[in-house]
């Protein structure tokens, strides 16, 4: 900001004591491009002051979406934070040390039936195989690491799976 | 007010986590869960839902049937050997433990199935055998477990200059 420029906004705001704005009327009185610079400051000056008018009615429906959206997001950011918390909670009530586990256990027994399993993939497991007088050979395909149990036949000559693996 | 509510919360936790303070509760604070009754276990703890398909693999250079859907495992040796697969059947078979459900297979042998176990990890333990009547037992037992969307494959059962595949998913 230039020397004029600060010298008009005090001279505007009424800050300049009498002498030091008697001094300033006569340099605008002979300087044309500050004189000029005065009037585009009052012209705006006086928008502003015009717009705080009209909007002074509706201040309430300006600022609410604002102040809405900082609410909401001040709730927002307590919800996140309790949950984390909670979160946090059970995991430190849940550690061997916490004799809260006790008290937690039921409930969270209670619970761990209706829980589904985040994800589906894996592969099942192949426990036992009696496969009387045919031959067996138990491997894995695919990326779920799919179990097989390929029997041989005695009906009609299959395909051997050799050393089959996944690719 | 973040910071009253950080400080209450971590009140709550003490009073939760701390040994000494959570024993000192009285005895009436944990007494309805500790002593609640058990809820009741809901109906399918007791009961599975499989998904069996019947493919047919051959060499006749037919591709893959499309109602097979994803199954990238035929993909892989020793299916890939096969340029053919054939969907001949789909079940789904609903098993109930201690339950035997029976499905004949094109070749003549009787699958059968049974649900043995359903585990704590919502895992089931399955127990299957393939055999035809009045002859030797082909597959007398096979014991597995699987759990929701598992899948494995029973596989070499001859059939029509082919074999059967018989793909087995744990739907529920």
């Amino acid at each position: 900001m230039t020397s004029d420029s600060e010298s008009l906004l005090r001279y505007l705001d009424g800050e300049m004591a009498a002498p030091e704005a008697e001094r300033f009327r006569a340099r605008l009185a002979e300087t044309p491009a500050l004189r000029l610079k005065l009037l585009e400051m009052e012209r705006v000056g006086d928008l502003v002051r015009l717009w705080a008018r009209n909007a002074e009615g509706r201040s309430g429906e300006l600022l609410e979406p604002t102040l809405s959206r900082v609410a909401e997001e001040e709730k927002r950011s307590v919800r996140l934070f309790s949950g984390a918390f909670a979160v946090a909670l059970v995991l430190f009530a849940l550690l061997p040390w916490s004799s809260s586990t006790k008290f937690l256990q039921p409930a969270l027994a209670l619970r761990a039936p209706l829980r589904e399993p985040a994800t589906t993939v894996g592969s099942a497991a192949i426990e036992r195989i009696e496969s009387g007088a045919q031959h067996a050979t138990v491997f894995v395909v695919g990326r779920n690491a799919t179990p097989v149990v390929w029997l041989s036949d005695d009906l009609e000559p299959g395909v051997s799976p050799g050393a089959p693996g996944p690719g | 007010m973040r910071k009253t509510t950080l400080v209450t919360l971590l009140a709550a936790a003490l009073v939760v986590a701390v040994p000494g303070v959570a024993d000192a509760r009285p005895p009436s604070s944990s007494a309805p869960l500790t002593q609640s009754k058990p809820q009741a276990e809901p109906p399918h703890r007791h009961e599975t839902l499989i998904e069996v398909s019947v493919l047919h693999a051959t060499r006749d250079k037919k591709g893959k049937d499309s109602r097979i859907g994803e199954m990238p495992e035929l993909n892989d040796a020793p299916f890939s050997s096969y340029d053919s697969y054939e969907l001949l059947a789909r079940n789904k078979l609903t098993l109930v433990k201690g339950g035997r459900r029976k499905l004949p297979l094109p070749n003549g042998r009787l699958l059968e199935a049974r649900l043995e176990d359903v585990l704590p990890d919502t895992s089931v333990r399955l127990f299957a055998s393939i055999n035809r009547p009045g002859a030797a037992d082909f597959l007398p037992l096979l014991e597995v477990r699987a759990r929701r969307g598992q899948s494995f494959i029973v596989a070499g059962q001859s059939y029509k200059r082919g074999i059967l595949v018989l793909v087995f998913k744990v739907l529920r």
